[in-house]
């Protein structure tokens, strides 16, 4: 990787700045490399990292990537992976960490030259002769769930084995991930079938088409492993962007006749949903963490709570109700966690930022402060949405009165000494500068009416009208 | 608020006038609004889909903070251009830079305006300093290799002083005419810069962008599962046809670097053409800038917010006036028009009363791209 289209060098510790500038040649050749120094598991963490940066290119360019194994291994859970910073796993979801320790798994349980002879056959495929790799991964998909699968079976007979196995993989969760993999993988061709049939931006409603897939998927996989059903569901899970819809689907499959045992797999979806909604709290702490922005962290949120009250909705019908006790305790930590967090832990810094904005020797840069005091206001504008249903609004509520009636006070100040005309208390240009601010802030916070008025005030004043 | 026409022709200009200058409003009901000086010369705002209509409607500009509920950045921006006699692509950059540094679309815009008002001098003398280096290579074949810190001793500065008397006497041209078409030259070439050479000039820089918008814009295209008759296509089209244009505007500047001895020795001549010309890039290049930092932010948002951005640029997206195109293509610059007209009307209704918080936070970072 060296340079972009109009010769600039690409610089890869800025790789969000320069993400949708590389070169689609050096992306691929990046991406080539990252995946084979991601079989390297001391490298694999970094390698995560730069790859998550990756993704959102990844996601609009699809480009070719190197016809590798272990990403032909991965292709039928493709849809269950996530990534997660810790280790731990939601049911029917697979951490793409997961993926390397389990591939090298198969590797020591495979026999070397039949998979050699895989990957030339893989290499051999066009890659856009879909026929052809189903062909070859029904062959192969099968051949790599029977080699786990009976690591599994020898697991399960043998706690030792069972130890040595996790210890090897790295953790408990990646042999649920490995248990969960081979299910799929076990059920790999209609699963394809059916993910190459449902549109991959995730669907926000059934269609009868999507519908009909479905029940082929669900029946053909109830023929042949009927245990192996519940992962079908899993995939149809990934791809909805309510997860609520489930038990819709699985209502209308049953009036379309499917022979799968709806009831059952409407209880997998929902322990599924609860577990999925559990984590969503474990994946807003880690944000918590990471996030520099309280906006950001409070869209974040506003997602995770909308997905919430549909895992809500999802089990309030079908779900027993422990679940729905599960879904309940998730919403209260959540608040929890938003009050005590989002709320709480910065009314300091925001509290002297916002008295910093009135004083001019305060020695703080006021750059900085503002930029705190508007992220604040914004991202309280947002908590205000889902506050509701959190039941927090009275938190939110009071900080935006507070801000309000703090704002409204400074704006009061600087006009007083606007009017005083005492140029030695107030510079001209730093009172312009502060009025600004001023509008600024309470355009954010109270709209731009008010915001106008007062910038009109401040500059009649100025101009000594 | 006067709708003057609603056949598709109005989607198509006549001339860059009539076109207007794009105004990088924060408000998203008017964020791909232009402005012109109308019949008699008064400011008028162009705008098209107000009503889910297929016309482009024309507002008095001093009725715009009535007509829309404005965001306070907006009203100094109304103001700000108010003050403007002849609309042109500079002047209203210049509106926006004063109007974005109050610190009223939020700090970034700021910075980027404070940014963009203040690196002119530098990148000036980089590019003289570049012109300088490419002349003396090209006439003399020497390499000047100076850096701008040499440049300002007067060791560097007699050096230079040197090579342009060998380059006086070679061409038969006088000392103070070389000096000044050298300083005339640089002068315009501040915004284009010279091919091959850093800094690049921002209006060059404009057109490698398109580059990169062209790229991804159909990598979205390719994977995005769009609808049947989705209309994103137009963008591309639109752009591939402009990008022509740029393209042969760009080459003509730079036919004057290719040939500095004959460039320099009709300088008079030759001034008057690359002044046409560096007056045409902006006019040519206007809208784009917006349509390209719109993109950049959607690129890592949903794929909901990539369609609403696709919507956004469609509602703004600058055909090149039936004037300034070859009359061969003609035809297809009128079915650009034609269809833009019938994605106007498609198009959600601009939204008149409330201004959506979110939405204005993410106009405030496209205008912050946007300055380049």
């Amino acid at each position: 990787m060296s340079s972009d289209s109009d010769g600039s060098p690409i610089n890869l510790g800025d790789l969000d700045g320069q993400l949708f500038r590389i070169p689609e040649a050096d992306l691929t050749n990046l991406v080539a490399e990252l995946e084979k120094r991601s079989l390297d598991r001391k490298k694999a963490p970094a390698v995560a990292q730069v790859m998550a940066k990756l993704r959102p290119r990844l996601a609009i360019l699809k480009p070719e990537r190197q016809a590798t194994l272990v990403r032909f291994f991965a292709e039928p859970f493709a849809d269950l992976l996530y990534t997660s910073g810790e280790p731990r796993k939601a049911v029917g979801r697979i951490p793409r960490s997961a993926i390397v320790p389990c591939y090298k798994l198969f590797l020591e349980h495979a026999e070397a030259h039949r998979v050699q002879r895989y990957q030339d056959d893989l290499e051999e495929i066009e890659k856009d002769n879909d026929a052809a790799l189903i062909e070859l991964g029904t062959g192969f998909w099968r051949y790599a769930a029977g080699r786990l699968r009976q690591v599994l079976t020898d697991a399960e007979r043998d706690k030792n084995k069972k130890r040595a196995i996790i210890e090897q993989l790295g953790g408990e969760p990646v042999f649920e991930a490995l248990i969960e993999m081979v299910g799929v993988l076990e059920v790999a061709v209609p699963v394809m079938e059916l993910r190459k049939a449902l549109p991959s931006s995730g669907l926000s409603q059934v269609t009868n088409a999507h519908l009909e897939h479905i029940c082929t998927a669900l029946n053909t996989v109830h023929r042949q492993r009927p245990a192996n059903t519940q992962f079908i569901v899993f995939v149809i899970l990934a791809r909805l962007q309510n997860p609520s819809m489930i038990v819709e689907i699985m209502q209308r499959a049953e009036d379309a006749g499917t022979v799968a045992d709806v009831s059952g797999i409407t209880e997998i979806a929902n322990q599924a949903i609860v577990s999925q909604t559990e984590e969503k709290i474990r994946g807003l702490e880690e944000k918590i963490h990471s996030s520099t922005s309280g906006q950001d962290l409070a869209l974040q949120t506003e997602k995770f709570v909308k997905d919430i009250l549909g895992a809500a909705r999802a089990v309030s019908g079908s779900g027993s109700r422990m679940q729905n006790r599960q879904v309940q305790r998730t919403k209260t930590e959540m608040a929890d966690l938003v009050r005590r967090e989002m709320l709480e832990a910065v009314d300091g810094q925001v509290a002297s930022s916002l008295s910093s904005l009135g004083d001019l020797d305060s020695g703080r840069d006021p750059v900085a402060a503002q930029k705190t005091v508007e992220d604040r206001i914004v991202s309280l504008m947002i908590t205000d949405r889902f506050a509701e249903e959190l039941g927090i609004e009275r938190d939110v509520n009071k900080r935006l009165a507070e801000l309000e009636h703090d704002i409204g006070a400074q704006s009061e100040a600087l006009l007083s000494k606007i009017r005083s005309r005492n140029a030695s208390a107030l510079d001209p240009d730093d009172a312009q500068r502060q009025l600004y601010t001023q509008v600024r802030m309470t355009e954010l916070l109270l709209g731009p009416e008010k915001a106008n008025q007062l910038r009109l005030e401040g500059i009649r004043l100025l101009n000594g009208a | 608020m006067a709708n003057q026409s609603t056949t598709a022709t109005h989607f198509w200009p006549a001339s860059f006038a009539e076109r207007g200058v794009a105004v990088p409003f924060t408000t998203p009901s008017v964020a791909m609004a232009r402005v012109r000086n109308g019949e008699r010369g008064r400011l008028e705002m162009v705008i098209s889909g107000l009503s889910g209509g297929r016309g482009v409607y024309v507002i008095g500009w001093n009725g715009v903070p009535e007509t829309f509920k404005l965001t306070v950045y907006d009203r100094v921006l109304q103001e700000n251009i108010s003050d403007i006699e002849t609309v042109t692509p500079d002047a209203v950059r210049d509106a926006v830079i004063r109007a974005s540094v109050t610190g009223l679309a939020g700090e970034d815009a700021a910075a980027a305006a404070y940014a963009a008002s203040t690196r002119s001098t530098e990148i000036q003398l980089r590019i003289s300093l570049a012109l300088t280096s490419h002349v003396v290579k090209a006439v003399l074949d020497t390499d000047l290799d100076l850096s701008l810190a040499a440049l300002s001793l007067p060791a560097g500065q007699q050096k230079v002083q040197g090579l342009l008397g060998r380059i006086s006497r070679m061409l038969n041209i006088a000392p103070d005419t070389l000096s000044l078409a050298m300083t005339e030259w640089a002068d315009l070439l501040e915004l284009v810069g010279l091919p091959r050479h850093q800094p690049a000039g921002r209006l060059r820089k404009i057109f490698s962008d398109a580059d990169h918008f062209r790229s991804s814009f159909r990598d979205w295209m390719r994977t995005s599962e769009l609808p049947e008759g989705h209309p994103a296509g137009l963008v591309t089209e639109v752009l591939d046809e402009t990008y022509l244009y740029w393209q042969a505007a760009f080459d003509e500047i730079d036919a004057f670097a290719n040939n500095p001895s004959g460039t320099l020795q009709n300088w008079s001549r030759h001034k008057l053409d690359l002044e046409r010309l560096s007056a045409r890039i902006p006019w040519l290049e206007d809208g784009w800038p917006v349509i390209f930092a719109i993109w950049e932010n959607a690129l890592r948002a949903s794929r909901e917010e990539q369609l609403a951005a696709v919507s956004v640029i469609l509602s703004g997206l600058p055909l090149l006036p039936r004037d300034e195109v070859d009359r061969e293509s003609h035809a297809r610059w009128l079915d650009f028009a034609k269809r833009l007209g019938l994605s106007a009307s498609r198009n959600e209704v601009r939204g008149q009363s409330s201004i959506d918080l979110q939405s204005m936070l993410r106009q405030e970072k496209v205008l912050a791209r946007s300055f380049g």
